[in-house]
């Protein structure tokens, strides 16, 4: 799947790229509006990461021409935390999701997974990750064809985890995926510990492998 | 502390009763002198008449000693010696006192004389007049009198000018004062001084409006730097985190790695949460959150407390939420109500010892947050920038700044109390 990185800070664009790039996304970066347009009118992207400042131009722009050209490419806006503005503007221009600055990657990656899902998959939006299956817009879990019982926590754990399978996400990443803005104004993120947990036995029970790792006490990790 | 016209008032009017003191004695040398004078020459042009009264009387000498022992006695205050004097006298003048009966009462009374003589025909007699005076104490009383008369309707006059004066004559500097007085740097006003064609106080004025003007473009200057630094830092921090990040995904990663990495991550944190708190202060005092909608306290509240219920969890606090009405709207920000909530929310439950107490209230128009603590935090300094113990534990030292800054800009009444072991935070909307 393609993905479009349309970021001026070319550090931040390479480093989504790398994250990235581990999987199955392809990953192609623009650092201007011009760079940008150029590359949207000329292909097509599965989701596009468009941050609102660019050197020459708006994002928001760019949204706007992407709608005028009627592509249906998933556009995540990537903008300033407190510009409530550039969210609703955005939201309101077709953006798929908005994801205020800085995250972290496997937010993202998370988000991605679902645009793209959502965007793609419009009826039989089911995700099959081995015996796991999700159903995205039912938001419901079978293993082995049998449901599986989720809090909406843990249901959001899985989401996270299935975005990011292979890579370490970091306890504040979880804490901030479950909490939100307000997990990054606390250093404690313990209580991630026990949703992962039950999450963890809730999946055994149903009969699944360990799939979710403790990495060094940082964080966790799917591995199938 | 005294006005300035009091002040002023105070030192004319002792200035002129020193004057008016130091004239009485001056003016009673001078009525004396005067009086002295006057009574003087009376005595001579008496003197003369006498004489020419004798003179055209013509008497034979063999009469006149007789005759003049009778007018002797019918004068009072008039002697003539019947003798012929022996030599021609000349004429003195002097004063003297002496006891007489008046009322029935023996008084000392002053005496202006004049001794002299006159000539009837080949012989000189003596001649001795005595004036009563004008009384000395009477007449340093009447003085005295007179003059703080004169004195009092000074000061009343001093009085009454002053009040006029400050009201006439002070307008500008108080209008000027009144503006002033009300000047708030924070609220990006503008003042207006207007000319009052006195040249003091439009000279005050136009020093006045460019020191404020100098003080408003530094203090503008200033929050715009904060707001520049801390929107700049903002990038760095943000490639940071990421590089942090693809550190963890590295193929070679090991525990000693990782748990160096994670020390720095944690410091990290504190600073991009520093800064996104300098950010938004600075944003809150350049009024960058005008958009006002009406939004519902409890709303904000339940959402709070359900973002937070996990660290409430972790803690083992007893969380005690007690919501009397439905709906509390207020008008307001979205991201400042929100700030305003959580982070008092925050505060709470990073101040809470385990398997504490966390209170949380809404009523009519307030909204109560407490929690359990040990002792009182000193008020003065509480919402004061990293002024409090949370810097130590990881806070951001800004929570309770941004608190209380929202509320000075809505303006939402903030106050802090410590009861019952419970530091108790409530705002009035």
């Amino acid at each position: 799947m393609k993905i479009l990185i349309i970021e001026d800070e070319r550090s931040l664009a390479e480093d989504i790229s790398r994250y990235l790039s581990g999987e199955h996304y392809l990953c192609e970066t623009a650092a201007t509006y011009a760079e940008a347009i150029e590359k949207i009118e000329l292909y097509s992207y599965d989701c596009i990461l468009l941050d609102i400042m660019l050197p020459d131009g708006n994002g928001l722009d760019v949204l706007k021409h992407i709608k005028e050209i009627k592509k249906r490419d998933g556009v995540i806006i990537l903008s300033a935390k407190d510009a409530i503005d550039d969210r609703v503007k955005g939201l309101q221009l077709g953006a798929d999701d908005y994801l205020p600055k800085p995250f972290h990657h496997s937010e993202l990656a998370a988000r991605i997974f679902s645009v793209i899902r959502r965007k793609y998959f419009d009826n039989a939006n089911v995700f099959t990750a081995n015996e796991i299956s999700v159903d995205l817009l039912a938001n419901t879990v079978t293993v082995n064809g049998i449901p599986l019982h989720l809090t909406k926590k843990e249901y959001a754990l899985l989401l996270l985890f299935l975005g990011n399978r292979g890579k370490t996400i970091p306890k504040s990443a979880l804490a901030e995926h479950l909490s939100g803005d307000l997990a990054d104004m606390l250093d404690n993120h313990d209580f991630v510990y026990a949703h992962v947990k039950n999450l963890k036995k809730k999946l055994n029970e149903g009969g699944t492998k360990n799939y979710i790792k403790t990495m060094y006490g940082i964080g966790y990790k799917w591995e199938s | 502390m005294s006005k300035l016209l009091h002040k002023q008032l105070k030192v004319f009017s002792t200035f002129a009763c020193l004057i008016l003191a130091c004239s009485i004695p001056s003016y009673y040398v001078a009525i004396r002198y005067i009086g002295q004078n006057e009574l003087d020459e009376q005595n001579h042009a008496l003197k003369r008449q006498i004489e020419t009264g004798f003179q055209h009387a013509g008497f034979e000498d063999s009469t006149r000693t007789q005759f003049i022992d009778h007018w002797n006695n019918m004068q009072s205050g008039l002697w003539l010696d019947p003798k012929p004097a022996r030599h021609l006298l000349s004429d003195s003048v002097y004063t003297i006192s002496k006891e007489i009966i008046e009322h029935g009462e023996p008084e000392t009374e002053r005496f202006r004389c004049l001794r002299s003589s006159i000539q009837l025909g080949k012989e000189s007699h003596a001649l001795r007049i005595e004036t009563n005076m004008e009384d000395a104490d009477d007449t340093i009383w009447s003085i005295s009198v007179l003059t703080f008369a004169f004195f009092f309707l000074l000061v009343l006059g001093f009085v009454f000018l002053n009040k006029f004066l400050s009201e006439k004559l002070w307008k500008p500097f108080n209008v000027t004062l009144a503006k002033l007085s009300v000047f708030n740097l924070n609220k990006d006003q503008k003042i207006h001084l207007e000319p009052s064609g006195v040249e003091e106080f439009d000279e005050l004025n136009r020093v006045v409006a460019r020191l404020i003007e100098k003080n408003v473009d530094a203090f503008k200057g200033q929050k715009k730097f904060i707001e520049n630094a801390s929107h700049e830092l903002q990038t760095p921090l943000a490639v940071l985190k990421s590089k942090i990040e693809l550190l963890f995904q590295h193929p070679s990663l090991n525990k000693d790695l990782s748990d160096q990495i994670a020390a720095i991550q944690l410091p990290l944190s504190r600073l991009s949460r520093l800064n996104k708190n300098l950010l938004l202060l600075a944003k809150i005092e350049n009024s960058q959150f005008e958009e006002r909608s009406p939004l519902d306290v409890v709303e904000v509240v339940n959402n709070g407390l359900e973002m937070l219920s996990d660290y409430c969890l972790d803690k083992a606090l007893v969380l005690d939420v007690q919501i009397d009405v439905e709906h509390l709207l207020v008008n307001s920000n979205r991201v400042l109500l929100e700030t305003l909530v959580n982070n008092l929310l925050i505060n709470a439950i990073q101040h809470t010892a385990q398997g504490g107490k966390v209170q949380v209230r809404v009523h009519a128009r307030t909204l109560l947050i407490a929690n359990s603590g040990q002792q009182a935090l000193p008020e003065s300094s509480l919402f004061e920038r990293f002024n409090n113990a949370t810097v130590k534990d990881g806070g951001s030292g800004l929570g309770l700044s941004i608190v209380h800054e929202i509320c000075l800009h809505h303006p939402w009444q903030l106050s802090y109390a410590f009861e019952e072991n419970k530091h108790q935070f409530k705002i009035q909307f």
